[in-house]
């Protein structure tokens, strides 16, 4: 064979053979670890449990006639939850009105999404003093937890 | 010989034809020996399965104090390989120690307290949403829930007419508001009526009384139309703020009686 052709299965060998072996190794151990690590990311499901438990916190409850699709007076203080460790942050408003759990995550977190953190919008039709109002929630997360 | 007629012939020998499949053979013993090894680490741990187990009870806590206030509910569990333990601010799931735990956040209800609480490996468990309590361990399935609020009537406590408690109603307490009872019913249900902004005071009572041998209870806002003027229950018409204790029998007790008499001491101050 011609030294060309020597050239050409060097080439071929380094720049193609051997990365597709370090490709095919890789993607052998990040695939599981991936696999692994999306099921112990429940960002979207606890995004959606806490919407309907901070649309169910705002909302009158009675004793007698249950919960009905009407704004509480005291909504910032019905809005608040006793926040943990969780990298997690949400803001609900109406007309005006607004409350925000854990400000300063949200601060950093909210402008920055969806690039760096996730962030989920939710809104419902209530009623306040006799009108329909917009009650809107606004939640952020970050797209990994880190559990290391 | 073999070998020697494979590398060598009469123009000398070429290194590069052992030397070249060795080093590959070399790379790739190292290459997948790093693999698998790195896999056994993975498959072997139980760090993933902790995790899991976390975040999962994690979410069924968070999912349970979500429910409508008045929705009681439990979730069972048994999880063989690992203890539980259920703290003021997260899950965490261990071994044998809490210090090799993989933990995973729960938030917490103002209005709900928690029952904090471990499990031991291999044993059920309940994770439990009754009333204003939320957590690990016994479920109530009668649970009541009253919302957060202040009670703010004041007045007296007649003893003399709690200690006539019987067929007839009494007027057991005076002031803001006012309440009667009467001990007529024979099944184990209690029902209050009441008219007035007086139902948290209702809901603060039941839920005290509820286990003095009751099995169902109701909070009524009283309809005075409905009412005729022989019912006992027209007490309330004259009325701002007034609560109705339609009591079991068994409330002629002495010593019911007087527990509804310390909750109600207790409640109005």
């Amino acid at each position: 064979m011609s030294k060309g052709v020597w050239v050409l299965a060097d080439i071929v060998y380094w720049f193609f053979y051997i990365p597709l072996t370090a490709l095919v190794v890789i993607a052998l151990v990040t695939f599981p670890q991936g696999m692994f690590k999306s099921v112990v990311q429940p960002q979207v499901l606890e995004a959606k449990i806490a919407e309907h438990r901070l649309f169910n916190k705002v909302s009158v409850f009675d004793p007698f006639l249950g919960s009905r699709k009407v704004v509480r007076d005291d909504f910032r203080q019905a809005a608040s939850l006793y926040l943990s460790e969780k990298p997690f942050a949400y803001r609900m408003s109406y007309d005006g009105e607004e409350y925000v759990g854990n400000r300063d995550f949200f601060d950093v977190a909210e402008p920055l999404a969806p690039i760096k953190y996730q962030k989920f919008v939710s809104e419902r039709q209530l009623m306040k003093d006799g009108r329909k109002v917009s009650v809107k929630l606004e939640q952020v997360y970050p797209y990994e937890y880190d559990f290391e | 010989m073999m070998v020697k007629r494979l590398f060598w012939n009469r123009k000398g020998v070429d290194p590069s034809l052992f030397l070249e499949p060795l080093f590959v053979i070399l790379i790739a013993a190292v290459v997948f020996s790093l693999l698998f090894a790195r896999l056994h680490d993975i498959g072997s741990s139980t760090s993933f399965e902790k995790q899991f187990f976390a975040v999962d009870i994690a979410l069924a806590v968070d999912s349970l104090q979500a429910l409508k206030p008045g929705i009681n509910a439990r979730v069972e569990y048994l999880i063989p390989e690992f203890n539980v333990l259920l703290d003021d601010d997260s899950v965490l799931v261990y071994d044998s120690s809490p210090e090799d735990a993989r933990k995973f956040w729960i938030t917490r209800d103002n209005v709900l307290s928690i029952k904090e609480g471990s499990v031991p490996k291999n044993r059920r468990f309940s994770l439990f949403k009754s009333g204003n309590y939320f957590g690990i361990g016994d479920f109530d399935v009668n649970g009541v829930f009253c919302p957060e609020g202040r009670v703010d009537f004041k007045g007296s406590l007649d003893y003399d007419a709690l200690s006539e408690l019987g067929d007839s109603a009494v007027k057991i307490f005076s002031g803001d508001v006012s309440i009667y009872a009467r001990a007529k019913e024979t099944r184990p249900v209690l029902k209050v009526y009441f008219v007035g902004n007086s139902s948290l005071l209702a809901c603060r009572i039941v839920k005290e009384l509820k286990d003095e041998a009751i099995e169902g209870f109701a909070i009524v806002p009283l309809s005075a139309e409905l009412v005729g003027p022989d019912d006992e229950l027209a007490v309330l018409k004259e009325e701002e703020s007034a609560l109705f204790f339609d009591l079991p029998r068994s409330a002629r007790d002495p010593l019911v009686r007087s527990r509804i008499g310390d909750v109600i001491r207790r409640i109005l101050g």
